[in-house]
């Protein structure tokens, strides 16, 4: 009996050494696949800084980087290392890893006694050691799963990060637009202003109206408030970068010196825009692994869906055996008889044991065909998913031309010609033929040209950070395609990502 | 209504006209015996036009000739018209075209004219010639051509419709009248008016008198009056416009380029001027004389009842001449004396900048118009001493340098330049002051001994404040 069970707790450590392994779940190494994977497609790479112990050298990077002008790449790498709501989306990388192990890992076999305490100082014990067999059968494909829920999540945190790096460059292009306008409106108050200041000369010598002097100080107090309107966009898109890099007191007193990019010379090319941004999109691979998971899903409860649970081990009582037999006492005057046990040996008794439920009503038929639907609801997701970012590819890349034609003919006809009306006006001005209100007027005129050019070029660069992003794997609804190209790309780490059913 | 005429107008004419046809002994019994008569009967004038040129159609005289018949006109910055004689007729030939003209150096434009220019070539004739006049019409519209003070039939009248039907472009038509009196008038087209005599559709007409006993003049001129609406960096006139008014020309020039009415001291001189402007009554006034207004487009004026004027208001659709005997040397000028007739392309729509002192607002200004200069607060200034670019093919406010700086004057004037010996017509240059004789700053000493004190104490230099003010 007693080798039974030695070799019997031999046999389950051996298989659970061979079948679990000394599974450890390694966080570093389980996000080193999203990092090498995003540096790839960004050209940036995340850290995870609760496991990768980077936290003072990140903090350093940062510090370095905000001492002169903070550039475009560098906000991009402070987001994907100082991001909080970014860091807790890299914890699910570690989360799947873990539930990766955690499906490789046996399920541990149940102890259950009971010692009895019976009469006449007899001592029972009842224990059975039981193992959910259906368990350890699907292990494999219980593997399987979690390796490719697991490779989803790593799909889907990849494409987080590929939005904020979309998103961190949308806030900066904002900055810098927002800053140069803000730059041409002071322009346009020093004129509104020289225009009030000429009419109260023109007052204090006598030659105009009171209400002329009042209707240039209208002008030059409205310039006033498009000037505050323009500085308080710049702050609120300084607080939304602020907020993707993570930072707050001193080191979010970053400046940003450089102006927005000039348009590029080459037209960015757009052939194949549809195939590209398919073969690269992370939310389309992750929505593929979604159909994944439900087929193998589907294939596991193939089998859990009638047989749930089938516990399987060995049951084992010890009790002293007993005889009990009549003993006859004689007393002087009668006689008793008394029930005397005797105690025999303590004996094992040993046998397996079975749980299993019977399928009479329930054949697992509804779990099944569950099962079967998800796939289905799972591969039209997927599909829906591809129409979308198609859709999205075509008009992303028509706006981006678009933007890009547009953004030249401000630069190459319109602002020239502008500044062509001014100098024409001068020389009006010059002869006589009009005065120094509408000389001040034209030049208004021409930096509102010059506002409107900054416009496009940011709309430019906005048409560029969506095509950017879809073909660094993020998809973009095209409803979040405005005709501005300014894109919202989803909120950072909070889902917005299609697919993501878990 | 015919006879009613022939008493009511023109029997105060015809007695001085008769002066001159005929002798001057029966002028007086005539013109008695002409008061009381009766008109003849239209039947009894059958085949004799009962009209004020019957008796010059009759008289026949042969076609004048320059110097023995008359002192040829001068018609500066102008031509007169060349005629041929063909049976003792003289043919003129009127072409109506478009033009290019350069009323002052700066500004060309492409506008209408007889001939090649604006206005036409004067036609020059001598009372009583008979004249065929070819009107050729090479415009795009239809024209007519009407003698503005000529006496003659209906039918040579010229008025488009009325009189006549059009010139139509690519035809020639044919004028044929005699010129019955003498004096100074016009032509100019009668079919859209406003158009035609706006784009410089015009001449002048001088009729000399027949007669040996009307003095010559040694100095005869003609001026043709008009105005313009060329808006700033245009090279086509507006017609349309009907007061903002902005390049006036004699003879179709602007002040400087306006070519001088030269004279020997003593000359009698005569000047016509004719206005075909399209609004606006010009009174030219000239410097240092005063003459006798002589003539109008009616006729002469008889000598007692000559208007001694230092100005002569010459109406629109009016001539005048004058005449003044040149006695005093130098350079007078002569123009019209509503004072913005004298200035070029002008703007009417910047503010008011006379007095205003503008500080330091001029440098921030400057930061953002590299180039500005405030204008205006000492008035109208010159631009081109400070060399500031204008609009091309403009010419605001030129200026004229003389000898003694800037005038700042343009469009319609010119200088009536008198000298001792200067037998031409022809440009003598600037006149040579004698030495004193020109105004200049009253010394210390005049002031004091003249008992001048001024009071300097609320005066301000304009350019105290040390900015570079253009105006």
């Amino acid at each position: 009996m007693n080798r039974i069970c030695t070799s019997l707790a031999l046999f389950a450590a051996v298989l659970a050494c061979f079948l679990g392994g000394c599974a450890t779940v390694s966080m570093e190494e389980a996000f080193e696949p999203v990092k090498t994977g995003t540096a790839g497609r960004t050209g940036q790479t995340p850290e995870w800084r609760d496991v990768s112990a980077t936290g003072a050298t990140v903090d350093a990077a940062i510090s370095e980087a905000l001492e002169d002008g903070l550039t475009a790449d560098e906000a991009v790498a402070i987001a994907l290392t100082n991001n909080r709501r970014l860091q807790a989306v890299y914890a699910e990388v570690g989360i799947a890893e873990a539930q990766y192990v955690q499906a490789g890992l046996l399920k541990n076999p149940t102890l259950s006694g009971v010692l009895y305490y019976a009469p006449h100082d007899r001592k029972i014990w009842d224990f059975e050691v039981v193992t959910d067999f259906i368990h350890i059968l699907m292990t494999p494909m219980r593997k399987q799963l979690a390796e490719a829920e697991r490779e989803q999540v790593r799909l889907t945190v990849q494409s987080e990060v590929v939005g904020v790096v979309a998103d961190v460059r949308r806030a900066y292009y904002q900055i810098q637009a927002d800053q140069q306008m803000r730059e041409l409106w002071e322009t346009v108050l020093e004129a509104t202003e020289a225009a009030f200041e000429m009419a109260l000369h023109l007052r204090e010598a006598g030659n105009i109206p009171q209400i002329a002097v009042m209707g240039e100080r209208a002008l030059f107090e409205d310039a006033k408030l498009r000037l505050a309107a323009a500085e308080a966009a710049v702050v609120a898109d300084r607080e939304h970068l602020n907020d993707l890099m993570g930072l707050w007191g001193d080191p979010a007193s970053w400046t940003i010196t450089e102006r927005l990019p000039d348009i590029p010379e080459e037209a960015f090319d757009t052939a194949h825009i549809e195939r590209r941004v398919l073969e690269q999109s992370f939310d389309l691979d992750a929505a593929y692994r979604s159909v994944e998971t439900a087929a193998r899903r589907y294939g596991i409860e193939q089998v859990t869906a009638v047989l749930p649970e089938v516990e399987v081990g060995m049951a084992f009582e010890r009790e002293r055996e007993t005889e009990t037999h009549l003993k006859k006492k004689e007393y002087l005057t009668e006689t008793e008889y008394e029930l005397e046990e005797e105690r025999g040996p303590e004996v094992w008794w040993v046998g397996p044991a079975l749980s299993l439920p019977i399928p009479i009503f329930d054949q697992g038929q509804a779990r099944r065909a569950l099962a079967r639907a998800e796939i289905r609801q799972q591969w039209d997701r997927y599909t829906a998913l591809a129409v979308e970012l198609r859709t999205a590819a075509r008009l992303a890349a028509y706006r981006l031309r678009t933007a890009r034609e547009v953004a030249l003919s401000h630069r190459d006809v319109i602002v020239p010609l502008r500044h062509r009306i001014t100098q024409q006006t001068h020389l009006r001005y010059n002869g006589m033929f009009v005065g120094v209100f509408d000389l001040l007027r034209a030049k208004q005129a021409e930096i509102a040209a010059g506002q409107r050019y900054i416009e496009s070029i940011h709309a430019y660069w906005m048409a560029r950070t969506d095509v950017d992003q879809l073909l660094m794997g993020r998809a973009l609804s095209p409803g979040q395609i405005s005709p501005a190209g300014m894109a919202a790309g989803g909120p950072v780490a909070g889902g917005g990502g299609p697919g993501d059913g878990h | 209504m015919r006879t009613n005429s022939r008493n009511n107008t023109s029997s105060r004419q015809r007695i001085t006209r008769r002066n001159i046809l005929l002798s001057g002994a029966a002028a007086a019994a005539l013109s008695g015996a002409s008061a009381e008569e009766a008109p003849p009967g239209g039947e009894a004038a059958s085949g004799t036009p009962p009209v004020p040129w019957a008796e010059a159609t009759q008289a026949e005289y042969p076609p004048g000739e320059p110097g023995k018949d008359y002192n040829p006109v001068f018609t500066p910055n102008g031509s007169t018209a060349p005629y041929k004689i063909r049976d003792g007729v003289k043919v003129f030939h009127l072409v109506a075209e478009p033009i290019v003209h350069t009323p002052v150096e700066g500004l060309t434009i492409r506008t209408w004219g007889f001939n090649g220019g604006t206005p036409g070539p004067t036609i020059e004739v001598v009372q009583g010639d008979r004249v065929r006049i070819y009107v050729t019409n090479k415009l795009p519209a239809e024209t007519t051509v009407h003698w503005h003070g000529i006496l003659l039939p209906c039918g040579m009248d010229g008025v488009a419709g009325l009189t006549q039907p059009v010139i139509r472009p690519g035809e020639t038509y044919r004028y044929d009248f005699i010129f019955s009196e003498h004096g100074t008038f016009m032509y100019h087209p009668h079919f859209d008016g406003m158009t035609q005599e706006g784009m410089g559709l015009t001449g002048m007409i001088v009729v000399h008198p027949r007669s040996r006993d009307i003095p010559r003049p040694d100095r005869d001129f003609a001026i043709m009056l008009h105005e313009w609406f060329i808006e700033g960096g245009t090279a086509r006139p507006n017609a349309l416009e009907m007061t903002d008014f902005n390049i006036l020309t004699m003879n179709g020039a602007a002040f400087p380029d306006t070519h001088p009415l030269v004279a020997e001291l003593g000359d009698r001189v005569r000047i016509r001027i004719g206005n075909l402007s399209a609004m606006d009554h010009h009174p030219i006034h000239l410097h240092g004389y005063y003459f006798k207004i002589v003539e109008t487009d009616g006729g002469p004026i008889p000598p007692g009842a000559q208007w001694p004027e230092t100005t002569v208001l010459v109406h629109v659709g009016s001539a005048r001449a004058i005449e003044l005997t040149a006695d005093n040397p130098g350079d007078w000028l002569m123009h019209c004396h509503m004072t913005h007739h004298t200035m070029n392309q002008m703007g009417h729509n910047s503010p008011n900048m006379v007095g205003v002192e503008v500080g330091e607002l001029e440098q921030r200004i400057k930061k953002l118009l590299p180039d500005y200069m405030t204008m205006g607060t000492r008035g109208m200034r010159p631009l081109q001493e400070m060399n500031m670019p204008v609009p091309d093919n403009s010419v605001p406010m030129l200026g004229f340098k003389g000898q003694f700086g800037q005038t700042v004057l343009g469009s319609m004037v010119t200088v009536l330049k008198v000298r001792e010996t200067w037998p031409h017509y022809s440009d003598p240059g600037p006149y040579v002051f004698p030495s004193g004789s020109v105004a200049c700053t009253a010394t210390e000493r005049e002031l004091r001994s003249d008992g001048i004190t001024v009071d300097w104490t609320d005066f301000e230099p304009a350019s105290a404040s040390g900015r570079q003010d253009m105006g």
